[in-house]
């Protein structure tokens, strides 16, 4: 079962995950990051990340985010506090836009 | 036996052997146990983040040459007083923490991707202290204080 679905909407790259409880962890950061890179390779300088149903994230789903903030304009939108603390406290506030 | 957990009134011994899938199903019991003695969103995360990251750090740094199911890491998690302790120690040879560097964490480039696991336990954990042997293992030791504390610690690891 696929954890992450894109949609194209007004001409802007989505990602949504697709579990209500949703995890990126280990076990799906690489799937994580090829639907990234799916958005980059379809030319769209910016990646919006629908962090709603984000219940844990770790450092290997951390690390696929930071490595393509590189290549694109990350936004992280409905950040829960929680989730927000552990990019605070890892300095990576502003690689991203929270929105 | 890859994974066998023995769960006690206010604590958990683990014993996690080469099969990394098993730490979601570890994560979400001690999750559980977290939510049923009322401990706050944020901390029970903070805590099952130490736990991973010191886990996963512990089962793929220190076995090198090791066979899968020489793979071994264990996990004691308890609360004491108004704090949870954690105590993850794995037996490899590899002396990995002696040549851990701490990555910048803006760095987008190649190693960037990893070693953020450290970072992660030494901000989300109150106490955080890693014993390193190269015959013996690495052992984490970590303290996550419960808010409405004095933050005085009664018992050490």
């Amino acid at each position: 079962m696929r954890n992450f679905r894109y949609k194209i909407k007004n001409n802007k790259f989505y990602i949504e995950l697709v579990s209500p409880r949703a995890e990126i962890d280990y076990r799906n950061a690489n799937e994580f990051a090829e639907v990234i890179k799916e958005g980059i390779e379809k030319n769209f300088d910016k990646v919006y990340i629908d962090f709603k149903n984000l219940e844990f994230i770790d450092s290997a789903g951390i690390g696929k985010l930071v490595t393509f903030s590189k290549r694109a304009k990350i936004i992280l939108l409905n950040v829960n506090e929680k989730i927000k603390k552990v990019f605070e406290i890892t300095r990576l506030c502003g690689l991203f836009d929270f929105k | 036996m890859p994974l066998k957990i023995i769960k006690e009134n206010n604590k958990f011994d683990i014993t996690i052997t080469k099969n990394l899938d098993d730490i979601r199903i570890l994560r979400n019991a001690i999750g559980t146990w977290l939510e049923e003695i009322k401990i706050n969103a944020f901390k029970i995360m903070s805590i099952k983040l130490c736990i991973e990251e010191a886990i996963y750090n512990g089962m793929l740094h220190p076995y090198k040459n090791a066979k899968p199911q020489e793979k071994v890491v264990h996990l004691i998690v308890k609360k004491v007083k108004n704090s949870i302790k954690m105590v993850v120690r794995d037996y490899g040879k590899e002396e990995w923490y002696k040549n851990y560097k701490i990555p910048d964490a803006l760095n987008t480039e190649g190693a960037g991707q990893s070693g953020r696991g450290l970072i992660i336990m030494k901000n989300l954990s109150d106490k955080i202290k890693i014993v390193n042997s190269k015959n013996y293992g690495t052992k984490v030791c970590m303290t996550v204080n419960l808010p409405n504390t004095n933050n005085t610690i009664q018992e050490g690891f």
